[in-house]
């Protein structure tokens, strides 16, 4: 998803050597769920788009991540048959009804009866 | 405190979430039909102890959750819960995440690669407590502390449920493209 780099400033290139890089890469991954979820703390946020700003395999997976998390939502809706909202509706209706001449019948409540 | 009068007002345009996420849990069109019932009625007797102005839609799910299990998993053999193998992290990613690999091209979007049917089959896979995670999350949006209040367990269960439920979705997707040759040899 393109708003992976949204709200990004031009971070300074910072030379990394391999370990740190991969250290990176690892927290990055173990963030990524978090990330995409919108529910990473803004100070971390932070961090992890700076480092996906300079490492491109990982905006990859990120990219595609969320992908496949729009793939799911969008893939996975069903049309309620008129009938089902017809027929919970009439049970709604009638449990009301029951309920309005309960009340009728004994103004005072009487959840139980003894 | 909530008038019971408004429940109908207020509750109905839920419906179609509701009734898909129950045929991801039952597996099966009467019984979802049966589970938005029930879960309207025992919402409609409850509602008075809802409180006006906070999560409607969270407090449904949680009722339709509840009534899922106490009422449609006593049908199969035993309440599970099971254990998914673990998977390797960014499953599907390794494996067509490369357009030129998987044999797409670069402008395809995932999104047609996998079908209606495909989706849910695979939702429907997972085994339960990971699958009403991955739907409330991915497909109903919900966050992880809504979630965890509709599935009544801490935050950081909600996401190493995600993150597992996720992984075996993938991997269920990954045969799907497997199976249409979408994944190049080698592409791991």
């Amino acid at each position: 998803m393109r708003d992976v780099r949204d709200g990004a400033v031009a971070p300074p290139q910072s030379e990394h050597s391999p370990q740190t890089r991969m250290f990176h890469c690892r927290e990055a991954l173990q963030g990524m769920y978090m990330f995409i979820d919108g529910e990473m703390p803004a100070d971390e946020r932070e961090v992890l788009q700076h480092h996906l700003e300079q490492c491109s395999p990982c905006l990859e997976a990120f990219e595609f991540e969320a992908e496949v998390k729009m793939v799911v939502s969008q893939r996975c809706k069903d049309e309620v048959p008129d009938a089902v909202v017809m027929k919970v509706t009439k049970a709604l209706m009638m449990q009301i009804d029951s309920d309005k001449a309960g009340e009728l019948a004994s103004p005072k409540a009487q959840p139980n009866e003894s | 405190m909530a008038e019971q009068a408004g429940f109908v007002d207020q509750a109905m345009e839920y419906m179609p979430a509701l009734y898909s996420a129950a045929l991801r849990l039952t597996r099966s069109k009467s019984d979802a039909e049966d589970l938005v019932q029930e879960t309207y009625l025992k919402a409609y007797r409850a509602f008075g102890g809802f409180q006006e102005g906070t999560n409607l839609r969270a407090w449904l799910y949680r009722i339709l959750n509840n009534t899922f299990i106490n009422n449609y998993r006593a049908k199969q053999r035993r309440p599970q819960e099971t254990e998914l193998d673990d998977t390797e992290d960014l499953y599907l990613f390794k494996r067509i995440g490369n357009p030129a690999l998987a044999g797409r091209s670069a402008e395809d979007e995932l999104m047609d690669y996998f079908g209606d049917a495909e989706v849910k089959e695979a939702i429907e896979a997972l085994p339960e407590q990971f699958r009403m995670a991955v739907l409330l999350a991915d497909v109903e949006g919900f966050s992880y502390k809504e979630i965890s209040e509709i599935l009544e367990v801490p935050v950081g269960t909600v996401m190493s449920r995600l993150h597992r439920g996720r992984k075996a979705l993938q991997k269920r997707l990954a045969e799907y493209a497997e199976a249409r040759g979408l994944v190049a040899n080698g592409a791991v």
